[in-house]
């Protein structure tokens, strides 16, 4: 297969452009994240979570884990206080 | 995920809805949804009666959910306030000391048994069919229907947020929720 000089050279931009810059430029993953001071505790985010990474601690608040939270944001969905909004986060 | 007992206790917070219909002496069950939560707050510190065993949360979320019957809107900023919250705790408590009073009343044989169900706490609904004679005292007629009042009235405020926002809306400012979830706190603190 023969590539003219025009494919060759958008071929170059790609690579440089995806391939290089991804290590520069990758985004955090998103994580569920809750507003800890609105939150009424009524478990429903933990009632429609895939990963069991939402929880009710003590009654008083929604508690994600971050190390299985991935992101699908489901819960916030969910959460009739509208508590919980995805955010990018660093573990 | 496969569906536990507690899964189906909407069942029972409809059949309480209807059974008050026919006969109001069933409202005095309604004092379970009083009293359980508050046992579990006090005795566990949890709010597990709120995630797990709420009938009347998982009727919100069925109606709203799958039947699809909620704009799934956001509840708008003022009604998740703390204000809000206790001051709607504060009225419903106010509320409810006032329907224990007109309990007293017909008690102590001062005020004759009113046979209605108030809707909202103004409009009275007349509610004489469920009321089928004098097997007990008037007095604890009268409860039932102030109880069944309270409830009535709860699930229809429920089930307007639940139109308006989202399924579960009520959850967001029951009283029971927001005293249970105090117990928690208070208890918690420790």
């Amino acid at each position: 297969m023969i590539l003219s000089q025009k494919k060759i050279s958008v071929l170059v931009i790609i690579y440089k452009t995806e391939v290089l810059a991804y290590g520069k430029i990758k985004r955090k993953p998103r994580k569920a994240h809750v507003a800890e001071n609105d939150c009424v505790a009524c478990g429903c985010c933990a009632k429609v979570c895939p990963m069991q990474a939402i929880s009710v601690y003590k009654g008083v608040k929604a508690v994600v884990d971050w190390k299985k939270c991935v992101g699908c944001g489901k819960c916030a969905k969910e959460c009739p206080a509208s508590v919980i909004e995805l955010r990018e986060i660093e573990l | 995920m496969k569906k536990k007992w507690y899964d189906y206790l909407w069942l029972l917070s409809l059949t309480y809805l209807i059974l008050g219909f026919f006969n109001i002496l069933f409202a005095w069950l309604g004092l379970l949804c009083f009293f359980i939560p508050l046992i579990i707050a006090f005795v566990y510190g949890t709010k597990s009666y709120c995630n797990r065993y709420c009938g009347r949360g998982q009727l919100f979320s069925l109606l709203g959910g799958r039947f699809g019957l909620s704009r799934r809107h956001d509840i708008p900023q003022w009604m998740k306030s703390k204000a809000f919250r206790y001051g709607f705790l504060i009225f419903f408590c106010v509320m409810f000391l006032q329907m224990l009073w007109n309990t007293y009343l017909v008690f102590a044989g001062t005020a004759d048994l009113q046979q209605a169900v108030t809707l909202l706490w103004t409009f009275k609904l007349p509610w004489h069919w469920a009321y089928l004679g004098n097997a007990v005292n008037p007095g604890a007629a009268q409860f039932a229907f102030g109880f069944y009042s309270v409830m009535l009235t709860s699930t229809v405020l429920g089930l307007i947020t639940m139109v308006l926002f989202k399924p579960r809306s009520w959850c967001v400012y029951c009283p029971m929720g927001t005293v249970t979830q105090l117990i928690c706190k208070v208890k918690n603190k420790e």
